[in-house]
């Protein structure tokens, strides 16, 4: 059976960490902010929205946290990350179906705040590569000893991951952004 | 052997990294453009029809020999898109390619049809030859422009398949022409209705919030 190398296991693990500390910092630095988008999402009731945007961040904190420290807690980080994207995705699905799309998702992290990006398609699929990418996580290494070299390599990858993933971001908020004033069907 | 490898993959990932910038810098570039660049459209003069009057149908017989009638209610259900230009007009050199790709893209609600006006027939054929419009009806008469007031080129002319006159305006650009078509979809016929429609609905929400 073909183990996977522990070096891609441990960039996988430190980009997504990096990203859920990033969201989490976004989300609590900017709290009156997720406040509104959570209620704009229109999936729990209103009087659970304050409450729940307390929450959010810090189960993102800790799964972040988790992933960092190598903490895989017997696949319980990864799941718990697959799970927490994927109701994101199911959160963003509805309201494509109801037509309300004209909000910030509140997913475009890391960037400025009044770079809003609106919810389409495209914002589920990124949320299912990222779903693909945690549950990979969860298959058999081989159990190679990390040297010099693979930290470099692991730098380099994280460096240019993170670069790709903003570039990737930046198009869909362009696509995005040009749907508005071309309504194609 | 081996170190040759190390180097290799150390110069590899600094281009990998130097690329995933460069595509980052231009993904944003893009972003900005999009923001700064507001849409425009058309410039539509005051005089000569106005937008939702029936036009008149006008039979002409076009540089190739064909019967062509423009205006008036379509049998096939389809718009018209007549685009008034002239071998003489610079301009109108460089959007005729764009007019027929536009014709391309809306094929299954759109007809697209040259005018201009003039008497050497030669001269209009061999501009048509030369452009590639054979395909496309191509109709010399002042009647057409007259009756449209067409005073600057090139400029276009979109009937709708009941007739009704849907946009018009002097056109210099793809984004112009498209702008005839987003106007005929969205009803709105030019930029400035459409702001001072936002402008309307801003002002009554802020009245409402007043009260």
């Amino acid at each position: 059976m073909l183990l996977l190398d522990p070096l891609i296991v441990k960039a996988i693990s430190i980009g997504l960490g990096l990203m859920f500390v990033v969201t989490a910092y976004h989300k609590l630095s900017e709290a009156a902010h997720f406040r509104v988008t959570l209620l704009e999402y229109q999936v729990i009731p209103e009087t659970l929205v304050p409450p729940a945007s307390r929450v959010i961040p810090i189960v993102e904190l800790l799964l972040g946290g988790a992933w960092l420290l190598g903490d895989y807690g017997h696949g319980m980080t990864a799941t718990g990350s697959a799970l927490l994207l994927t109701v994101y995705a199911l959160a963003i699905g509805i309201n494509i179906k109801r037509g309300r799309v004209h909000f910030d998702c509140g997913c475009g992290f890391g960037g400025k705040s009044e770079n809003e990006q609106y919810l389409s398609g495209r914002l589920i699929i990124r949320n299912v590569v990222l779903v693909f990418a945690a549950l990979l996580t969860l298959l058999p290494a081989n159990n190679r000893i990390l040297g010099f070299g693979d930290y470099l390599t692991l730098l380099a990858a994280l460096l240019a991951g993170a670069l790709l993933f903003a570039a990737a971001n930046q198009l869909l908020a362009n696509r995005t952004a040009i749907d508005t004033w071309r309504k194609r069907k | 052997m081996t170190e040759a490898m190390v180097v290799s993959n150390i110069v590899l990932w600094a281009i990998v990294i130097v690329l995933a910038l460069v595509v980052l810098a231009l993904a944003r570039q893009v972003g900005i453009l999009h923001e700064r660049v507001a849409p425009a459209g058309a410039l539509q003069p005051t005089s000569g029809p106005k937008v939702g009057e029936l036009t008149e149908a006008l039979s002409i017989t076009d540089i190739h020999g064909r019967d062509v009638t423009i205006g008036g209610p379509s049998e096939n259900g389809m718009n018209t898109l007549v685009m008034f230009l002239s071998p003489t007009c610079p301009v109108c050199k460089s959007l005729a390619p764009t007019a027929k790709s536009l014709a391309r893209t809306e094929r299954n609600r759109l007809e697209l049809v040259f005018a201009s006006d003039g008497d050497k027939l030669e001269k209009h054929q061999a501009y048509a030859r030369d452009l590639d419009l054979e395909k496309y009806p191509y109709v010399l008469s002042e009647k057409l422009g007259m009756s449209f007031e067409v005073s600057k080129l090139p400029f276009a002319v979109l009937i709708g398949a009941d007739g009704t006159l849907q946009s018009k305006g002097l056109v210099n650009t793809r984004e112009h022409l498209e702008s005839l078509i987003e106007a005929m979809d969205t009803g709105i016929a030019t930029l400035q209705d459409y702001v001072g429609l936002v402008q309307q609905e801003h002002d009554h929400s802020v009245k409402e919030k007043a009260s």
